[in-house]
């Protein structure tokens, strides 16, 4: 079931009614309700795959059981290895299985070996690689004696399958959300307002910039060749607001969803684009995985400690890492190899941890040097943003060798106003989104508001209705998938 | 708990009527370009209330050729007859949205002595036509027109009624004028067997026993039913096409002869009554010389 649709539209509210009034009564049946709606959303998609997060769930939940009465260190190393191999080897086959045989059959080519390749028509499961990454975190956690392995199987099926982050994050630690199945949940009004905002907020950016931003983006990189050097750069520029958007929005109505049944999932994204370097824009972009790369890889591997040579290696591989989770292709490899570079002279110049805080924290407008910071990391990203969309590594070189000769051959096309004219609207929409977030950058979302003062009631229920409005007018209805279900 | 839920329901009610009140505001602007019914596709730009007319054609495209580009005005000087259209072409109208359209008619008080039903073979046949979202996309916003379909079974209602209001929103409403065309003049230069085959195709894709045929025909017997209950005689035509008869035809005529039988319906099979080109700007439309001269040679003797 995807957000964006008629059919969740309906499915929340029975689902809340059913779980703040017929089951409020009872924890077990509480959680019970979640993983038999949660079940039921997944279902709604393909329910085979059902079996899937099903015999995942249970492995981890054994393991777990298993690991709490054994001590033996190397029995505990082997249990652990049985999940890994468990969880990652689902992973691999569903999703990277074709990749691999392609790979190796092309290999194999290059030395005059031409083998017959056989490739399967495998469907990707729908979220595989984030329940996926959630249930191995618990599985290490417990073997890492950091957490107590849960006993009750109805909240760990809960904790694996909740459906508001099921199938695009945030990536949930155990410790985070599993002992939020163990406590009475309380009604709050200002949390599910607030989740309520945030859904709102979440649907605007998916719904109006996302899927509006990508039937230009779809055009532009289908079409590149035909493309002038600014239309290439608004193409760059629109599909950075689409990965965002798409993203950003879904993990705002999964977190908003989340707190209407009183739950609180992690901050996923913390206003990315307005960070003054790279290091500061991983700390900002999709924070769940990448805080689970850092302390499942990064760490494990050294870290930033030891010599140069180590700290290349350890930057190189959790952005390599990090660029083949979001898909079987090069592309996302190069895209993780180039924001290793990127990241690389910071950390180098040991000055990867100096923008921690908000841009222009407590003043209205950034400084003329965090102003060019911040644009110069946008540049940046959205360069790296043009291997993450293309489809080969040899279109994207082409797209940018094709957008900076036509910025050079043709830049008078830039204050040309006609040229603005067919992305009018979704510029406009762009720009509610930039000044909405920068006004709310240091909160966890553009709607939140930290003292509801009444008697501006009537004003911001004018905001949200002329937003849910715009919502209704310049949204895209066609049920649209979120790129992230790719991943 | 119940703060939040009624907010949310204050919400909801707010948002929905402004959406409305909005929607009705655009029409208004639209409809106040005043359209003639051979000048739109819209059918709610030209139902009033309270009017009376001689024949009301319904179907889908071949039905509304008997008023686009003027054809309206030449059919009524031969007939002699008042007539409004309310047939829908452009592949976005079945069998059920045409009985819709003429229980609106009747529902605003309009009356017509004949319902000339224009019954193409797609109309019963075509998955497409009852699946189509963008129905309503050139019709006013009018509330009782929009509570009334709520209550309609019908297949993709939802979706349909969703881009029924947003479409009130949208670039291409506010820019609709009245059409200018004055004449189709195109001619079909010949027969092109391969398009017939494919177009065909295009158009059936139900068998004869499936629930979208048996849907399509209970929707055109409801309109016979609607039509009697009104006082109209509402009668069949098989349209003409430049290759004959559509596959499906016999079919198609079954039902009408089903129709006969129990209602009393009269049936004209007019399939292979114009086979030469020159009156078609396609296939299986007329151009403004065809419907003139179908009017004049089958349609006028029957409508007498």
């Amino acid at each position: 079931m995807l957000f964006n649709t008629i059919d969740f539209a309906i499915f929340l509210p029975i689902v809340f009614i059913l779980y703040w009034f017929v089951t409020n009564k009872s924890l077990k049946l509480q959680n019970f309700l979640i993983v038999v709606a949660s079940y039921v959303f997944y279902g709604w998609w393909d329910w085979r795959f059902l079996s899937l997060i099903t015999f995942s769930s249970l492995v981890d939940f054994v393991i777990g059981l298993t690991l709490l009465k054994e001590n033996n260190l190397r029995k505990r190393k082997y249990l652990l290895a049985t999940s890994i191999i468990i969880n990652l080897g689902l992973l691999a086959f569903f999703k990277y299985f074709n990749f691999f045989i392609d790979n190796f059959v092309e290999a194999f080519s290059l030395f005059g070996k031409h083998l017959n390749k056989t490739t399967l028509n495998i469907i990707l499961p729908v979220g595989i690689s984030f329940y996926t990454f959630q249930t191995l975190s618990y599985g290490i956690d417990v073997y890492r004696k950091k957490l107590t392995p849960t006993k009750d199987i109805i909240s760990f099926f809960a904790f694996v399958s909740f459906f508001p982050q099921l199938v695009a994050g945030p990536i949930e630690r155990a410790a985070n959300l599993l002992p939020q199945f163990y406590k009475k949940r309380v009604f709050n009004l200002a949390d599910a307002s607030d989740g309520f905002r945030q859904i709102l907020w979440g649907l605007f950016k998916k719904i109006v910039i996302a899927d509006n931003s990508a039937v230009f983006v779809n055009d532009i990189f289908l079409n590149y060749a035909d493309k002038s050097g600014p239309e290439l750069v608004l193409g760059a520029v629109f599909f950075a607001f689409q990965i965002y958007s798409d993203f950003s929005g879904y993990s705002d109505i999964a977190i908003g969803t989340a707190k209407l049944f009183g739950f609180r999932l992690m901050q996923n994204f913390a206003f990315p684009y307005f960070s003054r370097d790279i290091a500061e824009f991983w700390r900002r972009w999709h924070i769940s995985l990448s805080t689970w790369f850092r302390d499942y890889l990064y760490i494990p591997l050294g870290g930033s400690k030891g010599g140069i040579k180590m700290k290349i290696r350890n930057t190189f591989a959790i952005f390599i890492v990090s660029g083949f989770w979001h898909g079987a292709n090069w592309t996302f490899v190069f895209w993780g190899a180039l924001n290793a570079i990127y990241f690389l002279p910071l950390l180098l110049l040991n000055k990867n941890r100096k923008n921690t805080d908000t841009v222009a924290q407590g003043k209205f407008f950034p400084n003329i040097k965090e102003f060019f910071q911040v644009l110069f990391t946008f540049f940046l990203t959205t360069i790296a943003w043009i291997f993450f969309r293309s489809k080969n590594i040899t279109q994207a070189f082409d797209y940018i060798k094709k957008m900076f000769v036509g910025i050079f051959k043709s830049p008078q096309i830039f204050v040309n106003h006609s040229f603005y004219a067919p992305y009018f609207n979704i510029l406009l929409m762009i720009s509610i989104l930039i000044i909405m977030e920068w006004l709310k950058r240091d909160k966890q979302h553009a709607l939140q508001f930290d003292n509801v003062d009444s008697e501006k009631r009537i004003f911001r229920w004018g905001a949200y209705l002329a937003l849910l409005i715009v919502i209704f007018i310049f949204g895209v209805f066609d049920k649209t998938e979120f790129i992230y279900f790719a991943f | 708990m119940k703060k939040f839920i009624y907010k949310v329901f204050i919400f909801a009610f707010v948002f929905f009527m402004s959406v409305f009140l909005l929607a009705k505001i655009t029409s208004i602007i639209v409809k106040n370009r005043h359209f003639k019914n051979y000048e739109t596709e819209s059918n709610l730009l030209v139902i009033n209330k309270n009017k009376s007319y001689d024949i009301l054609i319904a179907g889908i495209s071949h039905a509304r050729n008997f008023s686009r580009h003027k054809n309206q005005l030449r059919v009524e000087k031969i007939l002699n007859k008042s007539t409004i259209n309310i047939g829908q072409g452009g592949g976005i109208c079945g069998a059920e949205e045409q009985y819709f359209y003429l229980d609106y008619f009747y529902h605003k008080k309009n009356k017509t002595k004949k319902v000339l039903y224009v019954l193409s073979t797609p109309i019963l046949f075509s998955q497409s036509l009852p699946m189509a979202s963008n129905t309503f996309n050139y019709e006013t916003f009018e509330f009782d027109f929009f509570y009334r379909y709520l209550f309609v079974k019908t297949q993709n209602k939802g979706q349909r009624l969703f881009y029924y209001v947003k479409s009130k929103f949208d670039k291409k409403w506010f820019k609709l004028k009245p059409a200018k065309a004055d004449f189709k003049s195109d001619s079909l230069l010949k027969v092109d067997t391969v398009e017939v085959k494919n177009g065909q195709k295009k158009a059936f894709m139900s068998e004869k026993d499936s629930p979208i045929f048996r849907e399509n025909c209970l929707a055109v017997e409801n309109t016979i039913k609607l039509a009697q209950a009104n006082n109209s005689e509402l009668i069949f035509i098989i349209p003409p096409a430049v290759f004959g008869k559509w596959i499906g035809h016999e079919e198609t005529m079954a039902f009408a002869n089903e129709m006969t039988k129990k209602y009393g319906v009269k049936v004209y099979d007019f399939s292979e009554t114009m086979l030469d080109p020159k009156y078609y700007y396609d296939h299986h439309h007329l151009n403004s010389k065809g419907v003139s001269f179908f009017t004049e040679k089958y349609l006028k003797p029957i409508l007498k």
